[in-house]
């Protein structure tokens, strides 16, 4: 494997991001729920890649987030077509959209904390944790949780309290020893951490929410390395039987899968090098073999950004995970990534640990 | 939205800024949709009116949450058949096989049913399984309505079926260890013949750490002896440790036999095996065996 590889494209991919900036095509529809999520993969991006936005993109940017926080102060909703006017609780703040928020006016350097109501946030993200310890996505138009209850919402919640230095005896902190044994009890018998089966992503997002919450330590891990180190994928003469099956692709060389006999996509990259990051194990990573498989394989040279898989447009949940990725490979030309809230290092340096 | 008369409702209009970010193109339907459900709403109108249009929303974005618990919020006001609503979200399922919210719905409508036999649930689990059969929502959901109905008797005999098809889904693999830990709490379990069982599936697939980190995972949840294994794992990597191979090998069973070396204190033997995953047979993972072997030393 000496094949050489490719350089980062940086002119392309801000190009790339500073198109998702302006306009999406109608099926982007799909994901008008969660629109601020694609914001801030697009923004925290073009941050990686040294872009400096205008004060005029500044203004611009953050004045339309802030058009997304609902009236009650309790977070932000995903998209100006589901504001309602009056208002009540069908128009919820969102985990996903609230954290997509905070991301985007920290990178942006907007003092957010002066303007938000911390309490009424936290207040919020309380009130959707479960009986479990883990969260659902929004509070019901009765005020009771409602949606899908994962790690990943566990994660949302986290990097909220985080970001917003939630002080730990607040009388809105949510119960931080119940998300931890929910987020414990989720590992799996090979190691990773899932609902069911282990997954790279709900992986990262079980332990950066117990980084954030200074609750990894005092856990043995090594399981869980185990299971993530074996996540990149390598083919060679010893298994080339693998290759017979449906689901392996010798172009996968070096690329992550998020569950166990299943293709390479971009963002477990992400997931796993942010993973083994956080378990201070980023060293069992084959850095050059990993480059190789996001910057030859799934690099858009023509239109810029990263898809999932090599036979996928790319989008800008995948192009931003394929940058954070290369960034925690310490790849050069990119700036250095905060893994747990995966936002650029130098936005969060404001918050204190 | 042909069915009804909506005419007596202003749709919410869609306010951007002067300078909006991230724009949808979206199509005037959607607009119009979004628009009216945003009025009904803001109104908190449970009609048939309402019914028909969350389905026409869900068709356009099926991941905004408040149109699901709107419309369920709906087929309770109005007494809804419940039967028909879960043969309405098959269809709305199969369209949307990536989906969260789905089963998220079919979550509460079984609740709301008070289900106490999965039977109604399996053609669709079967079908949506046969698309995709390492789809992680329709295999959380299997796991939640059997455990919802405490019926667990359907799924070693499903599970025996998907890795008869694919040995190496390890979605399968992970649900047989959940249908095995349940099903050894209500009744008698036979460790032997599973273990029997995944013996004859790891040769079928030497390379397959799906079936090798379940037969590790089954020992240690009922505590055996890891060791046992030992001449299993040598009809896998026999003679491995003083000639070298080359072509196909088992690279699970290799990482296995170095376990049971350290665990019967070999160290010097368990080390040999890591220096070759480490230089040979799984060089992509080196600082990683060179590390197990530092470990080893030290204990
Ligand atoms: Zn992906």
């Amino acid at each position: 494997m000496s094949e050489e590889i490719s350089p980062l494209n940086t002119a392309r991919h801000i190009k790339y991001f500073k198109m998702c900036l302006t306009a999406l095509p109608s099926r982007a529809q799909k994901q008008d729920s969660n629109k601020l999520l694609l914001i801030y993969c697009s923004v925290c991006a073009l941050s990686l890649l040294g872009y400096e936005f205008t004060a005029e993109e500044k203004k611009d940017i953050s004045a339309f987030i802030y058009l997304h926080y609902v009236p009650t102060g309790e977070g932000f909703r995903g998209s100006l077509t589901h504001k309602l006017q009056p208002w009540n609780r069908y128009d919820p703040g969102t985990l996903a959209n609230t954290y997509s928020a905070l991301c985007i006016l920290i990178t942006l350097g907007d003092e957010y904390r002066k303007k938000l109501d911390s309490e009424a946030i936290m207040k919020y993200i309380k009130s959707t944790q479960i009986e479990n310890g883990s969260f659902l996505s929004i509070l019901d138009i009765d005020g009771k949780p409602f949606g899908d209850g994962d790690l990943r919402q566990c994660y949302l919640a986290a990097s909220i309290r985080k970001l917003l230095q939630y002080p730990a005896n607040g009388v809105n902190d949510f119960d931080v020893d119940k998300m931890q044994q929910y987020i414990i009890s989720s590992r799996a018998y090979d190691g990773g951490l899932g609902t069911q089966e282990s997954h790279a992503g709900l992986t990262f997002c079980g332990l950066a929410a117990l980084k954030l919450t200074n609750r990894i330590d005092g856990t043995n891990w090594d399981t869980t390395i185990d299971w993530l180190a074996h996540r990149q994928i390598f083919y060679d003469q010893y298994n080339s039987d693998l290759l017979q099956y449906d689901y392996c692709d010798d172009t996968d060389q070096g690329g992550h899968n998020g569950r166990a006999n299943k293709y390479a996509d971009t963002c477990y990259s992400f997931w796993c090098a942010g993973s083994l990051s956080l378990l201070n194990a980023s060293q069992f990573i084959d850095r050059q073999l990993a480059c190789r498989y996001l910057l030859n394989v799934t690099q858009n040279q023509i239109i810029g950004g990263f898809s999932k898989t090599d036979a996928d447009d790319p989008d800008p949940y995948h192009a931003y995970l394929g940058l954070a990725a290369l960034s925690l490979l310490k790849f050069e030309g990119l700036k250095e990534l905060d893994t747990m809230l995966v936002i650029p290092k130098d936005a969060s340096s404001v918050l204190s640990s | 939205m042909d069915q009804f008369d909506y005419s007596d409702i202003t749709p919410l209009p869609l306010v951007e800024p002067n300078n909006p970010v991230t724009t949808i193109l979206y199509s005037d339907e959607y607009k119009n949709i979004f628009g009216h459900l945003a009025a009904l709403l803001a109104a908190k109108e449970y009609s048939e009116r309402a019914y028909a249009l969350t389905n026409a929303a869900i068709e356009q974005n099926a991941a905004h949450y408040t149109v699901w618990q709107y419309r369920f919020k709906i087929v309770v006001a109005l007494g809804k058949d419940l039967e028909k609503e879960l043969d309405w979200l098959e269809e709305i399922a199969l369209d949307n096989v990536k989906n969260y919210q789905i089963w998220n719905y079919r979550q509460l409508l079984i609740k709301k049913l008070e289900l106490k036999s999965m039977k109604r649930e399996l053609p669709l689990l079967e079908t949506m399984l046969d698309e995709d059969s390492k789809n992680y929502h329709v295999w959380g959901y299997r796991k939640w309505v059997v455990s919802y109905c405490g019926d667990y008797s359907n799924e070693l005999a499903f599970v025996n079926k998907l890795i008869k098809a694919d040995v190496y889904n390890n979605s399968a693999w992970s649900h047989r260890y959940f249908a095995v830990v349940n099903l050894s709490q209500i009744s008698d379990f036979d460790f032997d013949s599973e273990v029997q069982y995944v013996k004859e599936n790891i040769n079928l697939a030497p390379n397959n750490y799906s079936s090798w980190n379940y037969l590790i995972g089954i020992h240690e949840y009922f505590k055996k002896d890891l060791t046992d294994l030992e001449d299993f794992v040598n009809t896998h990597t026999e003679d491995m440790l003083d000639t070298e191979v080359e072509g196909v090998i088992s690279k699970p069973g290799l990482e296995l036999l170095v376990k049971i070396l350290t665990l019967k204190g070999e160290k010097e033997k368990a080390a040999k095996g890591l220096d070759l995953l480490a230089s040979k047979y799984d060089t992509i993972r080196v600082n990683y065996w060179n590390y197990q072997k530092s470990l080893l030393s030290k204990a």
